[in-house]
């Protein structure tokens, strides 16, 4: 055997099925801003609607399995997509578990490698469809407790749910191909911007009082009511539009600041400038993995009744007066979504090629140096490894505190739909930005990395 | 002046890697098919309301 052939990846058995697959063709040519901007609302649009289709075979559901969850997953109760965007975020954890463990043997450097892996997460995604559907068809949730359905009726819901998940997934290809970001990303801001503006400013009655916080928070001033009333009743309140506000700022503000090292151009006389690291270095990316081990864990509780204790603490108390009312939850929640979001962001750090050798050595590339230091990538990588292992653990920190003191706020929407909402818009708008300029200065595109 | 570098995250949604500008090895589709598919999956289960 040649020496430098590397063994291959045992997944290589799976390239049969994958050949069957279908993927979403890779644009030939540069696609225009107004088609990116039509395919992601097209996308958007068809998601929407589906959010709205009531899954045939089952009584209209207005709880959510997922409870607060439902926000991160883009999931909406007794609809064609019940189970959101759980399955593809739940098998690319699994699967960048794996290759960071490096248990099944793929590089992603190797481009066939790279290759395998987007076509075995999407098989593992319907998979995890299967499982996540069947979980909750098999556990009885569509009968609350009471005699099981037929199961004819079973399979057909089931079947739905995953018809649901594959469209979500392939939608999500497409965005992420001929639109701007990822689907999963516009799915989630999506669904939390509708939920936040309808309890905020829904005009409709329930139980003979408005629903959004505004039109009840001025019923009650018309009506010279008691104003703790518009702050404090169940459901969407004055405060929780407070805290939306605050939520949104706080968020904005982390998601923009910068740490700056300063570095020279190795030529030309050395030119100064500065390498900016966001302070928020692995963005909003920690919680949505939480989130998603938090949801599957839910379902395994939900299962296998013996995993009932943990699921109290899988989802925030919503509001001070649920964590005043229980703070040993709020306490335990917190801690273990802070956790899990720095576990969570040195992992990512690690896959994803940002740390320190990386970036040292992609600063070297392009002939950057660090003034005061000789030209060398280890002293460079030293010297970047101060800021980004501080970074990686601080983001991780931050975002997780931010989510879950969001949450015990009463954010409407729930907190941590907001932060993700503000970071995913961020990038949102950093990549439209890049576009504008990229529609305008086409001779930039190399530079801009397209 | 330099031109500032932004930090940039690899091709990625949501937190997964994703590398969709490499072409596999699967039934290539257009984004039309799958606009088609989605609307035909809604419309199934529109169906299925309507006619049981």
């Amino acid at each position: 055997m040649n020496q430098e052939e590397k063994p291959r990846s045992r997944l290589y058995a799976l390239k049969p099925l994958l050949r069957v697959l279908p993927e979403v063709e890779v644009p030939k040519r540069h696609i225009s801003f107004k088609e990116k901007f039509l395919w992601s609302a097209l996308a958007l649009l068809l998601f929407l609607v589906m959010t709205q289709v009531p899954l045939y075979g089952v009584e209209r559901q207005t709880e959510s399995f997922f409870g607060a969850l439902r926000y991160v997953l883009a999931s909406h109760a007794g609809s064609l997509v019940e189970l959101g965007i759980g399955p593809i975020v739940t098998a690319g954890i699994i699967m960048q578990l794996l290759v960071g463990a490096k248990l099944i043997g793929l590089d992603l450097r190797d481009r066939e490698d790279r290759s395998l892996f987007t076509g075995v997460q999407k098989l593992f995604a319907i998979f995890m469809a299967l499982f996540q559907g069947g979980a909750l068809v098999m556990g009885g949730w569509y009968t609350r407790g009471g005699p099981l359905l037929p199961v004819e009726t079973r399979m057909v819901i089931l079947g739905q749910l995953v018809l649901g998940a594959v469209v979500v997934m392939y939608l999500d290809e497409l965005v992420s191909k001929y639109g701007f970001g990822s689907g999963i990303g516009l799915f989630i801001v999506g669904g939390v911007a509708t939920e936040v503006i309808w309890q905020a400013l829904s005009p409709f009655r329930y139980g003979g009082e408005p629903i959004g916080a505004v039109p009840f928070f001025v019923k009650t001033l018309v009506s010279g009511g008691p104003l703790s009333d518009a702050f404090l009743r169940g459901g969407a309140n004055m405060l929780g539009v407070i805290a939306t506000v605050l939520v949104f700022l706080l968020a904005v503000y982390a998601e923009s600041m910068r740490v700056e090292i300063p570095i020279a151009y190795g030529r030309f006389g050395g030119i100064r400038g500065r390498y900016p690291l966001k302070f928020m270095y692995t963005s909003v990316i920690p919680v949505i993995l939480a989130m998603a081990v938090f949801a599957n864990l839910r379902l395994l509780a939900y299962f296998f009744p013996r995993l009932g204790f943990l699921d109290p603490y899988l989802s925030a108390p919503h509001g001070l007066t649920e964590v005043a009312g229980d703070p040993l939850r709020a306490l335990i929640y917190f801690l273990l979504l802070v956790s899990l979001c720095v576990g969570f962001s040195i992992l990512w750090v690690s896959l994803a090629g940002m740390g320190p050798r990386e970036v040292a050595e992609s600063l070297d590339e392009s002939g950057f140096l660090i003034p005061g230091f000789r030209r060398d990538v280890r002293v460079m990588e030293q010297l970047l490894s101060r800021y980004i292992s501080g970074l990686t653990v601080l983001s991780g920190l931050t975002v997780g505190a931010l989510s879950a003191v969001a949450d015990f706020l009463g954010a409407l929407g729930s907190g941590t739909g907001i932060l993700l909402a503000v970071g995913i818009t961020y990038s949102l708008y950093e990549e439209i930005a890049r576009e504008r300029v990229s529609e305008m200065f086409p001779a930039l595109r190399r530079f801009l990395g397209e | 002046m330099m031109r500032r570098r932004e930090e940039r995250l690899p091709p990625s949604g949501a937190g997964l890697m994703r590398y969709f500008s490499e072409e596999g090895e699967g039934i290539k589709v257009s984004p039309r098919t799958v606009v088609g598919f989605s609307l035909a999956s809604i419309l199934l289960v529109v169906f299925l309301h309507l006619m049981f």
